[in-house]
């Protein structure tokens, strides 16, 4: 299409692509910087104005350039902590509101148009659950209808629906087919790391920071059960072990980091076969762009697949190899009475036992005085335990703030705090005793969505302690539970009855007071859980899978024939779609013997009838032919107006005409010959 | 038919456009109203003059200027001081044809007031209602819009007129041959009339009665249909145009002596009829029957 100026004011099309572009950035806002976003709306705003006509000029070339360079300067300033990509989305919505203000021809329009389907593409990358992905489809028509709009702005509204509904309907198969049978390709450009997802847990915990993650209600993970589910006590799921203690903060410390990227460069890792009594469970995971995954217990993959994809650290910890970006399922299985046994090297021993000893003081003075009265490590441990349930400690999301030892702060003058300032303090009184400990991050517990389907979420959250009391084996020690048991017996909404105040009111803990609200949250839940499992979940393991069961065997020659096949049974299809309908029969009999004509005189002349009348027709083509034959088909062609035309019924024309066409046919036959 | 001896008498008048003079008879014969296009000095008012003289009818003559009153040209009341009364004093629209010269140069009230007298064929003046002679015609010419000092028709009344025809320029020959015939004789006066207003009415009604078949009102109105739901057409053709489109190809197979229609009558006013009901206001005069032509192009007269 030339590049035709555009009317501004009542231009539908343009208007369409606007709001679209809105509503995509919408989408994108998590991805997008505030300004940008602001932007953008402005320019639908501005649009609008338009097309209401409430001012009639664009604004001029040199203002929208000068606006330009501004965005591309800030954006350039704000990329180095915002990474490739984040920059780019960006950039691409910028300049799809920069041209929405310049929006006056027909090439603008299908730059912007082009531009946004790009974007509408894009918003898949960050997240493809169940209902995002209806809402993006959404968008993704309200593009195309207003690329309709553009081309046929004549048409109805309720038309323009009608095909766009149409062609949707028949891309969908063969999206279906393209997704289920092609051979799924590796991501072609790495995802930034973690500067914007949420964090589920952290690899240091400073007490204090889990607060906010408990009141999320956001999803970690689904587990689906094999067999038996683990009993309430025994869930809890491992995802860190946090054995660097600075007076303060809990982190993974330097070794193990330096152990897993060895870990990570080496693909042979022989794991200890699983006990008879273990539990398998799929691990379904959301994306969070981690690395770390949830066991319990000692786990070990339970198939090839999972085993390329995750690495097991000596802590027992599970890592995937790469950053969960997008859903994902692992195939695990655990072992839940088995005893993690300490490694023998002596350096996670020492690691175990090392605390500041600097801060703190009154703790380790305190430790060592209540060690001297036990009679063992197990008696240390019991008394321990016992003092959080004997003293006046209050289990709360909001304790005060303690900065200088914390430990000291906690355990003596406030009392007050979650599970991370009981697991810290209690690890540090084990270390100051001179027995190995260390605290464990994950999450406690789970919600069954349907039966051996179990959803965590972020306020599922939760840190304990491990110890080795024997120095052979670790063991839990959970002191949250003797202040908020009820935390752990009963999930963690139960507990926090007088914190509910602040929750938004139609969150997920919101929701255990409204049945029906409840009863949405579990709907959603169980389709989204079946949209995650046969969709996003067909990697190319599940691929592979069905291949091998389609084919027997994969070999080079089956999958060619098979790729084959699905080629062209969509081109098929595409057949279907395009190919011209041969005519309906023709039910008037003068019009079927024209058209027979018609075919014959082109067989013989090769010269198309191209809407001409019957006469014009029969006059152009007659100096093609020879003398009996012009003569025969001029007499024809009479003898079909009159019928055609001046009296259909007279049957004596009727059988003029049949005449005529023997006639004719037998001319046009002798003269084929010649 | 006499009407042979019409168009060449026609034809003497205005040289070397044999196809618009019959489309203008064929108008004439369907009842319609005619619009001729042209620049200044083609030869419009030449052209209705002679037909109507031809037909010997009642003639009119009203030249629109942008200060042409709605009662300059319908009549009014006028005090009479013997008998002390209001009398109507008829305007010139009160004839069997009417010439509206340069129609696009009056005032849009003014060019109302016509375009009501021709679609309601009377015309109503402080409360009375009088009715213009039978049969009544009006001959708008127009000068091509974009000229200055020009107030272009409208849409809606543009559709009054039954069929649009624009002279152009003549070959040649045919010029040459008109020069050398004002060379002969200056000034060749009205022409006589060779048939009268009776027998135009006898062949109005003869031309409504020819026949036309189930698959030409079919192809009307698959044309009609495909103006309307095909986008590239500014305005889609109305009801009363694929009306006036039956009627004028019926009026041309009658001058074709011929009782029934076939698609190549109406292929012949197609354009005349249609195209100045869908282009838009403001196209190029070059692009002259586009529309129509693109319409006549595809769709297929014979389609089962």
């Amino acid at each position: 299409m030339s590049n035709k100026s555009l009317p501004i004011a009542g231009h539908r099309a343009s208007l369409g692509l606007a709001l679209t572009a809105g509503v995509t950035s919408l989408c994108l806002y998590q991805q997008l910087m505030g300004w940008v976003l602001i932007l953008m709306l402005c320019a639908v705003g501005v649009r609008c104005f338009l097309f209401y006509g409430a001012y009639r000029r664009t604004l001029q070339v040199r203002t929208i350039n000068l606006l330009a360079v501004l965005t591309c300067v800030a954006l350039a300033w704000f990329s180095r902590e915002q990474g490739i990509l984040l920059t780019m989305i960006n950039l691409m919505v910028s300049a799809c509101a920069l041209k929405l203000l310049l929006l006056k021809q027909s090439r603008d329009f299908l730059q912007i148009a082009g531009c946004l389907l790009f974007l509408v593409g894009c918003t898949f990358i960050f997240s493809q659950a169940l209902f995002s992905s209806i809402i993006f489809s959404i968008v993704l028509m309200a593009a195309l209808l207003s690329l309709q709009l553009f081309y046929a702005p004549q048409l109805p509204f309720k038309g323009h629906l009608k095909s766009l509904l149409k062609i949707a309907l028949q891309a969908l198969p063969i999206a279906i087919i393209l997704f289920i049978s092609l051979p799924h390709l590796p991501p072609l450009w790495g995802m930034p790391e973690g500067k914007n997802s949420e964090t589920g847990l952290s690899e240091k915990i400073t007490p204090g920071d889990i607060a906010k993650l408990t009141r999320s209600d956001e999803k970690v993970f689904t587990a689906t059960f094999d067999g038996q589910l683990p009993k309430v006590k025994q869930r809890y799921w491992r995802a860190m072990v946090l054995e660097q203690f600075d007076g303060k903060s809990w982190e993974v410390s330097e070794y193990r980091r330096a152990q897993q990227q060895l870990l990570k460069l080496t693909n042979s890792v022989s794991y200890p076969e699983p006990a008879q009594n273990s539990v398998a469970y799929q691990l379904l995971t959301e994306q969070s762009a981690n690395s770390w995954l949830f066991t319990l217990g000692m786990t070990v993959p339970a198939d090839a697949n999972t085993r390329s994809k995750v690495i097991l650290s000596d802590d027992y910890t599970l890592f995937s190899r790469q950053h969960i970006i997008s859903k994902q399922t692992f195939n695990l299985k655990s072992t839940l009475n088995t005893p993690l046994k300490i490694s023998n090297n002596d350096i996670e021993r020492k690691i175990n036992l090392t605390f500041p000893d600097t801060t703190n003081l009154r703790t380790l003075k305190w430790a060592k005085q209540l060690r001297l009265q036990s009679s063992d490590n197990q008696d240390y441990a019991q008394k321990l335990m016992q003092n959080f349930a004997q003293q006046n400690f209050v289990y709360t999301l909001t304790p005060p703030v303690m900065r200088d030892s914390p430990v000291d702060a906690f355990l003596f003058d406030y009392q007050q705090g979650f599970c991370a300032h009981y697991a810290s303090a209690m690890a540090l009184a084990f270390r100051a005793a001179g027995i190995p400990a260390r605290l464990v991050s994950g999450y406690q517990g789970g919600e069954l969505i349907a039966d051996r389907v179990m959803n965590v979420y972020q306020y599922d959250a939760h840190a304990w302690v491990e110890a080795s009391i024997d120095g052979q084996t670790w063991q839990r020690f959970d002191p949250t539970a003797m202040v908020a048991a009820s935390r752990l017996l009963y999930g963690f909404q139960n507990s926090l009855s007088e914190q509910q105040q602040d929750l938004p009111f139609f969150s997920r803990n919101r929701a255990h007071a409204l049945p029906a609200l409840a009863h949405l949250y579990k709907l959603a839940d169980t389709l989204n859980y079946q949209w995650n499992r046969w969709v996003l979940g067909f990697d190319d393991a599940t691929q592979q899978d069905m291949f091998t069961r389609l084919l027997g065997n994969t070999s080079m020659e089956r999958m060619t024939l098979y790729l084959l096949a699905v080629v062209l049974f969509i081109a098929g299809l595409l057949a279907f779609y395009f190919v011209p309908r041969p005519p309906p029969k023709i039910k008037s009999e003068s019009l079927r013997l024209y058209h027979q004509v018609q075919a014959q005189i082109f067989r013989v002349t090769g010269i198309a009838r191209n809407n001409e009348s019957a006469r014009v027709y029969v006059d152009t083509v007659s100096s093609h032919l020879n003398t009996s034959a012009r003569s025969a088909l001029a007499e024809f062609v009479s003898a079909f107006e009159k019928v055609e035309y001046q009296q259909p019924n007279h049957p004596a024309n009727r059988q003029q005409l049949r005449f005529h066409y023997r006639k004719l046919k037998k001319a046009l036959r002798r003269h084929s010959l010649h | 038919m006499q009407y042979q001896a019409l168009n060449s008498a026609l034809s003497e008048h205005i040289i070397g456009k044999p196809h618009q003079l019959k489309l203008a008879l064929t108008c004439i014969i369907a009842n319609g109203h005619l619009l001729i296009e042209d620049l200044p000095g083609m030869g419009k008012t030449t052209l209705s003059h002679a037909l109507a003289g031809l037909f010997g009818l009642q003639f009119s003559r009203i030249q629109f200027t942008s200060d042409l009153l709605p009662a300059d040209m319908l009549g009014s009341n006028i005090y009479n001081s013997q008998t002390h009364n209001f009398e109507f004093r008829h305007g010139p629209v009160f004839s069997q044809l009417v010439l509206a010269d340069e129609i696009n140069r009056a005032s849009p009230k003014t060019q109302s007031a016509l375009l009501e007298a021709m679609e309601e064929k009377q015309v109503s003046i402080d409360g009375q209602t009088f009715k213009l002679p039978s049969p009544f015609f009006v001959i708008g010419t127009q000068n091509p819009s974009y000229q200055s000092g020009t107030y272009p028709l409208p849409e809606s009344q543009l559709d009054r007129f039954m069929m649009r025809i624009s002279l152009g320029y003549p070959d040649w020959e045919a010029e040459k041959a008109m020069l050398s015939q004002v060379a002969i004789t200056q000034d060749r006066g009205t022409p006589k009339a060779v048939v009268c207003a009776d027998t135009l009415v006898q062949w109005q009604y003869q031309a409504s009665q020819v026949h036309a078949a189930d698959s030409v009102i079919d192809y009307i109105l698959r044309l009609v249909t495909m103006s309307r739901n095909t986008p590239g057409y500014p305005h889609a053709l109305s009801p009363r145009a694929s009306k006036a489109i039956l009627i004028s190809a019926k009026a041309w197979a009658f001058m074709h002596e011929r009782d029934y229609v076939v698609p190549e009558d109406v292929q012949a006013v197609f354009e005349s009829v249609a195209e100045h009901r869908m282009r838009s206001a403001n196209i190029e005069q070059a692009e002259d029957t586009v529309l129509s032509k693109r319409l006549l192009e595809s769709v297929d007269p014979l389609a089962a």
